[in-house]
């Protein structure tokens, strides 16, 4: 997956699809945006960094479960088997990202007997037990996309095969590179975990490149409609 | 599987060795040196085996003695209600007058005069110490991944001797006693302790040996020194073989990553003890030309389980107990609300560690990102 920090616009949407595809209990968030300030005032920015398990190569996760509970499957979305995992909490220490949630006990957002997860999730989610993001996994096995993809109204998440040249997300980085000079980078490279997320940068500092026509001003719709035209419009 | 066959490929070549330092003179007649038990290791004709030639021996009676009745290095003790002084006498003499007959030195005995227990121990240190700086390299991976370095300052603040009593609690009580496998499986529990414990004793059981009976010369099997090792032995190999079991009929136990490392690791167990068993056994049937290339067999088992214990499943023994302490230590940190006051995280160490993710983002994002980094949450 990658995620676009120019095109993120910190609202949340993919942590609300998760929170619905997946209905986690109180205080589960497999998908967050960390809202981060920097700078000290009078220059200070808003930078939004979503985050999610990034189904590292190297999983130390998956090299510290004494139950193998942890999995990385062939197409390397890394699980975590609920029947399997003993809560023995060795894996929330290693994830360097802290996507790895434990707790004791659940807490549910509506009562007993009302909640819509009551048979369809709760089953899934066995009970004292470490939890993460699965890529959506089951959505992934139907050929769909991950429910935060799909969600994101600014598509800046892009979900599919690195090893693909052909696809979504290997296209997307390949068009980057060329239009707006920005590589892809990884969290935390000094973990050593090889992470499978990867994201862009933000595009304040760049120039921004345009093809010099500009919409007309009478008749909105004539906007340069063509792709090609509209170029990278990057910026504040 | 693959190291199976090499196994038996060296058992094999090192058993050939021994038959071939034993395929002397037959006609040496039935004195007492080839009645008893030395032949097995000094050879037919006394000119060594797995041990050293002993014809024309230089060594006054008393010093025979002492070797036969103590031991040394490798060679068994042998107590007076096995052999009387009066016979270990005669022997001496009739050793003395064999003749010393060089071309019959076998090959062996140049690998086996290097075998003696300080060659061994010397080895075992070596070995030890490749396998603690490995270990100690793989630990600085697990702290990197843990963000050891952003939590350590909370740790401060909350109290260096609080964390201290916190992660011995967690060592004793997640990691000895295994306690999450206790609440959830007490039959797996049972199963991994045979292993942790038998393992405990066996260690247990060497350094004891180690300090009590250095010569490592023979005990009769009621010794505590040897009943330690054996009903250890035996945990781990009750353990081990329901471990193998398992993998074989579990499909699941392919995690994607470390499977090759997780058999060696099983394989390499199982074979030790198995081969500390049969070189017991075989010592005890009185088969004694296969017990040392058994026992070497042991040794080099022994050996390759330390020399690879930092890359296999070995390793989760540290590694689990250190990362569920962390976990603990992070929970403390969070509870003890010295940090930004939330009243508990689901996923320990998730504040410092977002933090973490946040300022290097910003280091790879470049200059214009300069300054202090603060995460802002919203209720």
């Amino acid at each position: 997956m990658l995620i676009d920090l120019t095109r993120c616009i910190g609202c949340d949407a993919c942590t609300l699809a998760c929170k619905q595809e997946n209905g986690t209990p109180m205080d589960t968030f497999f998908a967050r945006v960390l809202n981060v300030e920097v700078g000290t005032y009078p220059n200070v920015k808003r930078v939004y960094i979503p985050v999610l398990c990034n189904h590292c190569d190297d999983a130390p996760c998956l090299k510290a479960c004494p139950n193998k509970a942890i999995v990385r499957r062939q197409d390397g979305i890394v699980l975590i088997d609920q029947d399997r995992c003993r809560g023995t909490g060795a894996c929330v220490s290693s994830c360097p990202y802290g996507n790895i949630i434990l707790s004791e006990a659940d807490n549910w957002y509506l009562d007993p007997g009302e909640a819509y997860e009551e048979k369809y999730v709760k089953p899934r989610l066995a009970k004292g037990v470490a939890r993460k993001c699965t890529y959506c996994a089951h959505r992934v096995d139907e050929g769909l996309k991950p429910a935060c993809v799909v969600a994101c109204p600014t598509t800046a998440r892009i979900f599919g095969d690195l090893d693909d040249p052909e696809s979504d997300v290997s296209t997307y980085i390949e068009e980057q590179k060329e239009k707006t000079g920005r590589h892809p980078f990884h969290l935390l490279p000094q973990a050593g975990t090889k992470p499978a997320g990867c994201y862009l940068g933000t595009m304040s500092s760049q120039t921004v490149k345009t093809t010099g026509q500009a919409a007309s001003p009478d008749d909105p719709t004539k906007a340069p409609l063509n792709k090609a035209a509209v170029s990278a419009k990057g910026g504040e | 599987m693959m190291a199976r066959y090499i196994w038996i490929l060296v058992g094999l070549v090192l058993s050939m060795a021994t038959c071939l330092a034993q395929s002397g003179d037959p006609s040496a007649g039935k004195d007492l040196f080839s009645t008893s038990n030395c032949m097995g290791c000094h050879g037919q004709t006394a000119m060594g085996g797995l041990g050293p030639p002993i014809a024309k021996t230089k060594l006054s009676f008393e010093e025979f003695l002492k070797t036969v009745r103590e031991g040394k290095g490798m060679m068994p003790a042998t107590p007076s209600a096995d052999m009387s002084d009066d016979q270990v006498r005669s022997l001496h003499t009739e050793l003395q007058s064999k003749p010393w007959i060089p071309e019959e030195i076998p090959i062996a005995y140049k690998v086996g005069q290097f075998l003696t227990t300080k060659n061994v121990s010397k080895v075992f240190l070596g070995v030890f110490l490749f396998a603690f700086i490995f270990a100690i390299r793989g630990l600085a991976f697990w702290f990197r991944a843990a963000g050891f370095a952003s939590l350590w300052p909370r740790l401060v603040k909350m109290g260096i001797g609080k964390a201290i009593g916190i992660t011995i609690k967690s060592f004793i009580v997640d990691g000895f006693l295994v306690r999450s496998l206790w609440r959830n499986n007490k039959s797996r529990w049972f199963m991994h302790g045979l292993m942790l414990y038998g393992f405990c004793g066996l260690l247990t059981a060497d350094i004891l040996i180690s300090i009590l009976n250095p010569t490592r010369s023979q005990l009769p099997l009621s010794d505590p020194l040897k009943l330690l090792p054996l009903l250890s032995g035996l945990a781990v190999l009750i353990g081990v073989s329901f471990v193998m079991v398992r993998y074989r009929k579990d499909n699941y136990i392919d995690n994607g990553l470390t499977l090759g490392r997780d058999f060696l690791f099983v394989n390499l167990l199982f074979h030790t003890i198995v081969s500390g068993f049969l070189t017991i056994l075989l010592k005890r049937l009185g088969i004694h030309d296969w017990v040392m290339t058994v026992y070497l067999y042991h040794l080099a088992s022994i050996t390759l389980l330390i020399a690879t214990s930092p890359f296999t499943r070995f390793q989760h023994m540290w590694v689990v107990p250190i990362m569920a302490a962390m976990t603990r230590l992070t929970e403390a940190v969070t509870v003890s609300g010295i940090d930004i006051g939330f009243q508990r995280e689901p996923s320990p160490g998730r504040h410092h560690k977002s933090e973490r993710i946040a300022k290097n983002v910003m280091e790879q994002l470049g200059s214009e990102y300069d300054g202090p980094v603060c995460l802002r949450y919203y209720p």
